[in-house]
């Protein structure tokens, strides 16, 4: 049985007792006016700041958000049945404010610091959700790349340390799996993972940590959930709470990689929130501070120069688009926010292309500044072979005749397109990507049909792992090929490839 | 002169509430006139609503305080 020892406990409740001393409390108060959709009209308070949270009996909380000479507006950021008309409203003084620190790693909260997983969560350390940005002067070039495991991505559109990515595309067409791969691959790395859902369905929430949790990358990862059933508040508050989770480790010198999933939901809540408080609308709907809403948030993503610990974030915010309108308005604020964009495309994604990546529409601005030279030198002019692949396959299905020099570009182009492809699951070391570049570079893949292409990339690439495990090794490490490393890898490509023919021949006799 | 609510544990008397409304004149430097309601919930002391101010002198606020201090 437990045991239970009272000893040290009487001294203790006695001490605390003699210490007490009466302390009134003043305060300045505000009344309940009405209270509807989650927003409470507030008489009083006069010297209420904008973002402070305001106390209600009950225990409920709520923010600041639309100050009058006459009271204060507040949106709830639980559900609103406890709050009553006439009912006392008190200041706290604190603007709202999350715990941060590593106690959070592995661990599922909502916006306001409270534990979702049943644990129970002992943070040392609150930093306000609202931040300003670092300034120009705080701030370094993006140099050093974020991989993301995924070959198209790395290669074509390469994400920096410190870099702002938007992944936009239509529903289902693989927003999350882009920006859940890039967690996975983070493994074992240096780079901290967190994970913002705005709005979405707490089923997919529940899978996205059931997967970080069995791959063993939840350990680095936090994830601040604010699910559909949420209040907009909640809503709003949960990507500005879940960079303050990462500029408190950037500003430890660490890496972060932040993903928004997704922006649209956020602004939806924020309209909702902004219509209810009875400010004026502007295009469809969206009140005027839509852009200023994602550009604060965003503009704390960055790259901190030495003095401040060289930390980063890297933001990958995601924006669902309706039929593909790339051209609404908060796609179009946002892209001209972010440093470049991933272009999903539902017709790709049903083709199975998968990752979904529309290479033409997809750029990333940072580029190859933020790029392992071995992959710099392998993937030279892929994008514009895809491009061009992607054009010239429209016209060809006309069935035209072709010349030789165009058969010979779509043929490649259909290989090329099937190495891009990559299943959900499969993470490519930056080896293996430049493995493959390498192998496509030498043509190694033209003689083949393109169904053959996806085993003949899997075993190269196991050949390859087994024998030449040191060149694989200095790659992944130090990002280059290592003296005289390209020479010998591209002979052992063409040794596979040779020993490859054989066998094929053998077979076919 | 200064409207006011004075909630107030009973019991009290006319002697108790007139020094209140002192402590408050020397305070706010202007005559306080207060509105008495009667409150067993604060089991003792009383709240004041003066000048968008609450002034909390309960019992009932000092102890689940102590509470609080306690059970930290």
């Amino acid at each position: 049985m437990l045991q239970f020892d009272p000893g040290p406990v009487g001294p203790f409740l006695r001490d605390k007792l003699n210490k007490y001393e009466f302390s009134p409390q003043v305060y300045e108060y505000g009344t309940v006016e009405s209270c509807s959709d989650d927003i409470v009209q507030v008489a009083g308070l006069p010297h209420s700041r904008y973002g402070e949270l305001l106390e209600f009996e009950n225990d409920a909380y709520g923010l600041a958000l639309d100050l009058r000479l006459d009271g204060v507006g507040t949106v709830l950021l639980s559900k609103g049945n406890e709050v009553s008309a006439g009912s006392l409203v008190k200041g706290t003084g604190r603007t709202a404010d999350i715990c941060v620190g590593p106690e959070l790693l592995g661990r599922v909260i909502d916006p306001i610091g409270r534990p979702l997983d049943g644990r129970e969560l002992h943070a040392a350390e609150y930093r306000p959700v609202e931040n300003p940005a670092p300034s120009i002067m705080h701030r370094m070039p993006v140099s050093r790349p974020l991989e993301t495991g995924i070959l198209a991505v790395d290669s074509m559109i390469p994400i920096g340390r410190g870099q702002r990515e938007l992944i936009i595309g239509d529903r289902q067409t693989g927003k999350t799996s882009i920006a859940l791969s890039a967690m996975l691959n983070q493994r074992g790395k240096d780079v901290i993972c967190i994970y913002c859902s705005i709005g979405q369905k707490a089923s997919t929430v529940a899978g996205l940590v059931h997967t970080l949790s069995e791959t063993g990358a939840m350990e680095q990862t936090v994830v601040v959930s604010s699910t559909a059933g949420d209040s907009s508040a909640m809503q709003y508050l949960a990507p500005y709470a879940g960079c303050s989770i990462a500029e408190k480790f950037m500003l430890e010198g660490k890496d972060v990689l932040i993903v928004y999933d997704d922006l649209s939901k956020h602004a939806v809540a924020y309209r909702a929130i902004s219509l209810l408080l009875r400010r004026p609308s502007g295009r469809e709907a969206y009140p005027g501070d839509v852009f200023y809403l994602h550009s604060r948030l965003l503009e704390r993503a960055a790259k901190l120069d030495d003095a401040l610990g060289g930390g980063s974030i890297t933001a990958l915010p995601i924006v669902e688009t309706m039929a593909g309108d790339i051209s609404a308005y908060i796609p179009t604020n946002v892209i001209s926010i972010t440093d470049g964009q991933i272009y999903l495309e539902s017709e790709l994604f049903h083709a199975g292309i998968r990752p979904a990546v529309n290479v033409g529409l997809s750029v990333s601005r940072v580029g190859r500044a933020a790029q392992h030279s071995a992959m710099k030198q392998v993937s030279g002019s892929l994008r514009l072979d895809v491009a061009q692949y992607r054009d010239m396959a429209v016209f060809a299905q006309f069935g035209a005749d072709i010349d030789s020099t165009t058969a010979k570009l779509l043929q490649r182009g259909e290989r090329l397109t099937e190495l891009l492809k990559q299943p959900q699951d499969q993470i490519l070391s930056l080896a293996e990507q430049v493995s493959i570049l390498t192998a496509y570079a030498k043509d190694c893949f033209s003689g083949l049909t393109v169904k053959e292409v996806a085993p003949y990339r899997a075993e190269l690439l196991l050949y390859l792992k087994r024998n030449y495990s040191d060149i694989f090794e200095t790659i992944n490490t130090t990002g280059d090929f290592g003296e005289g490393g390209k020479e010998v890898l591209e002979k052992a490509i063409a040794q596979f490839a040779a020993d490859y023919g054989e066998k094929a021949n053998a077979k076919h006799q | 002169m200064q409207e006011a609510i004075l909630k107030i544990a009973p019991p009290y008397d006319e002697q108790e509430v007139a020094s209140i409304s002192q402590c408050f004149e020397k305070l706010l430097g202007k005559k306080v006139q207060f509105k008495i309601i009667e409150e067993p919930s604060l089991l003792g002391g009383f709240f004041a609503f003066v000048d968008g101010r609450v002034y909390d002198y309960s019992f009932s606020t000092q102890l689940s305080e102590l509470h609080r201090s306690l059970s930290d």
